[in-house]
């Protein structure tokens, strides 16, 4: 084989692969264009995302009365059985009912003085979140209460001090994502 | 007769001068070799000992021999191959064509691939397109708006207005649907 033949059989293999990854590339667009964005297109409403906040909304409700009745850990039970309602898939209510109640949750072990619990669970929440949301700003929001809370009951200046710092830290990222949500409700309602 | 050569070769292998008819003999035969090496046909009719011999001799000269072509031929033969032009047609144009061909071919349809504009996205369904919103599942956050610290552990008054709000999406989408779920 002379020079020229291997110099065009290069350029051949060197096209070919370039071809291929054209391809790859192009259907690799094919497929994003197909396939929807995970909240993307939202579902009818329908019976079982109804069911699931009926009941959320009853355990709510149940927790008030023991609350009235003095029973803050049957209130607490309440509440924690709500993050146990199974609810559709990708239903964003969902999310927006579990972070609520973790809020609560998080309220009142804060009321009962069990500082760890309450950092457990609302710490819990802000990781799972998967959207940013009024009720993800506020369960930092509690979260700062929290931190706050507890540097109120630590001795070593230096700590109470840090603590604070991380108090502060959440509740700059709860005005944050109040303010992005803000506008871009804003920008929505906007003809 | 087969003694007879029989008699010769012992002479032969005894070391003694061939004989005038051994001389002869071998004279026919080398005879017979230069003529089957020049072409000839070798005789028709020749006794199964000669013909080993002859075809022996054959082989041997053969190997002995250089065999090259007359020089006269063989720069006949390499002053045509180099008149002759290229080949532009048949087999042999077309191998030489071929990595260029297919080069064009592969750059054309990468460059096509390449900017080609993706299809576009599909369109929603016409049942998705003519739902309202409000008969969507969907965030809460336009619905509850900014939450207060105030109001931080009041989930119970949320989750009322969402449940209500829902519940009235609900009713709608079976109202469209005639009543059924």
């Amino acid at each position: 084989m002379n020079a020229r033949a291997k110099l065009a059989w290069a350029i051949v293999i060197t096209l070919i692969a370039a071809l291929a990854l054209a391809s790859s590339t192009a259907c690799g667009r094919r497929q994003s264009a197909l396939t929807p964005p995970a909240d993307d297109p939202p579902a009818t409403l329908g019976e079982p995302l109804l069911i699931a906040l009926a009941q959320a909304k009853n355990f709510h409700h149940r927790a008030d009365v023991n609350l009235a009745d003095g029973n803050t850990e049957a209130a607490i039970q309440d509440v924690t059985n709500i993050l146990t309602i199974e609810f559709p898939a990708g239903a964003p209510e969902a999310e927006d009912t579990l972070l609520d109640a973790r809020a609560r949750l998080g309220k009142l072990y804060l009321g009962l003085g069990k500082l760890d619990e309450a950092e457990r669970i609302v710490d819990q929440g802000i990781a799972e979140a998967e959207r940013e949301s009024f009720f993800l700003a506020n369960l930092n929001t509690v979260q700062g209460e929290i931190r706050h809370a507890r540097a109120r009951t630590l001795t070593d200046p230096a700590a109470a001090t840090a603590e604070r710092h991380r108090a502060i830290e959440s509740l700059d990222r709860s005005i944050e994502i109040n303010k992005k949500l803000q506008k871009r409700l804003h920008e929505e309602a906007r003809p | 007769m087969t003694r007879d050569r029989d008699d010769q070769r012992l002479t032969e292998s005894d070391g003694g001068e061939p004989t005038a008819e051994e001389r002869v003999q071998a004279r026919s035969l080398a005879r017979l070799v230069d003529d089957l090496v020049a072409g000839a046909a070798p005789p028709p009719a020749l006794p199964a000992e000669d013909r080993a011999l002859l075809e022996t001799a054959t082989m041997i000269r053969a190997a002995l021999t250089e065999q090259r072509l007359d020089p006269a031929r063989r720069d006949e033969l390499f002053a045509r191959l180099e008149r002759r032009p290229p080949a532009t047609t048949g087999r042999g144009a077309w191998r030489r064509r071929a990595p260029w061909i297919v080069a064009a071919v592969a750059a054309a349809a990468a460059v096509i691939l390449a900017i080609r504009p993706p299809p576009p996205a599909p369109l929603p369904s016409a049942a998705q397109a003519e739902v309202p919103i409000t008969q969507q599942s969907r965030p809460a956050d336009p619905l509850i708006g900014e939450i207060p610290r105030a109001a931080s552990g009041d989930a119970r008054a949320r989750m009322d207005v969402i449940y209500a709000d829902r519940l009235a999406g609900y009713r709608s989408v079976l109202f469209r649907r005639g009543g059924r779920p």
